[in-house]
């Protein structure tokens, strides 16, 4: 049953299995962009919006205590940021979207704190040289396991490790400004 | 299940922005929701779990790796505390 499976897929993406939140975004995108752009009018604006929903709907798994299905609750999510987008617009017309996604009444500051840091540490990631690049990215982006990096890189299990550890330690040095 | 009185009709002109009175109605009603989740289906033009799901792994990635860095990740956790109780997550 389809309500029932979103459930699951709640319940397991609160858990940790962030493919079962994907699964939820694939499922539901089309209604959450058409409840978007049925209020913004403008179907660039409805993308973002849509996307800063099911980002939000992440960050409040925890909160989710279904008692609503989740259909449901993924439309208010989406219904109250379009109203707010459309609403600051006319407050602010000539204010770019990213600031107005980021200003809602959850906390516009620890929202925008949440971004910085994950721009910072896209920048330093891009910093790192390639050699422990690729296998952080293959890791903590892509979720590979050592395995499947070491057969992708052709490169030894051990240095795969190696050079993993030594991506993650220069990624704290670089983002010890952040503590 | 609170039966539904909305029209096909009433919904197509809520969907298409032509009639706002069922507004509060339709966050409620699951009918009304399904209805205008076929409606909408094939609306989007582009899947947008490829770039949500890079955001949310970044995201994990970087609390994963900020954990052993002490006071950064309690700033964090209230963040994401916070930014997740507001009305829309309730």
């Amino acid at each position: 049953m389809r309500s029932h499976d979103d459930f699951e897929l709640v319940a397991a993406a609160a858990a940790g299995e962030l493919e079962a939140f994907g699964e939820l975004v694939r499922r539901h995108q089309d209604f959450v962009y058409g409840a978007v752009l049925r209020v913004v009018r403008n179907p660039t604006l409805a993308e973002d919006i849509s996307q800063d929903c099911f980002l939000r709907a992440y960050r409040a798994l925890p909160d989710f205590r279904g008692d609503s299905q989740v259909r449901s609750w993924l439309y208010r999510i989406a219904h109250n940021l379009a109203l707010n987008a459309v609403t600051r617009r006319r407050e602010y017309p000539t204010e770019t979207m990213p600031e107005t996604l980021a200003a809602t009444e959850s906390g516009p500051e620890r929202s925008a704190e949440v971004s910085d840091l994950a721009r910072a540490m896209g920048e330093a990631i891009d910093l790192l040289p390639d050699d422990l690049k690729q296998p952080l990215v293959l890791r903590e982006l892509q979720h590979l396991s050592y395995e499947d990096i070491a057969g992708e890189l052709d490169l030894p299990l051990n240095t795969v490790r190696t050079r993993i550890f030594r991506a993650r330690r220069a990624l704290q040095i670089h983002m010890k400004d952040w503590q | 299940m609170i039966p539904c009185n909305i029209t096909d009709v009433q919904r197509i002109d809520f969907a298409e922005g032509i009639d706002d009175s069922i507004d509060e109605h339709v966050l409620t009603c699951d009918q009304c929701q399904a209805f205008l989740a076929e409606l909408w289906e094939g609306q989007l033009e582009h899947d947008l779990s490829e770039p949500v799901m890079r955001v949310v792994g970044l995201e994990e990635f970087v609390i994963a790796v900020i954990k052993e860095g002490g006071g950064i990740l309690a700033r964090i956790g209230e963040a994401l505390r916070v930014y997740g109780m507001g009305e829309e997550s309730k």
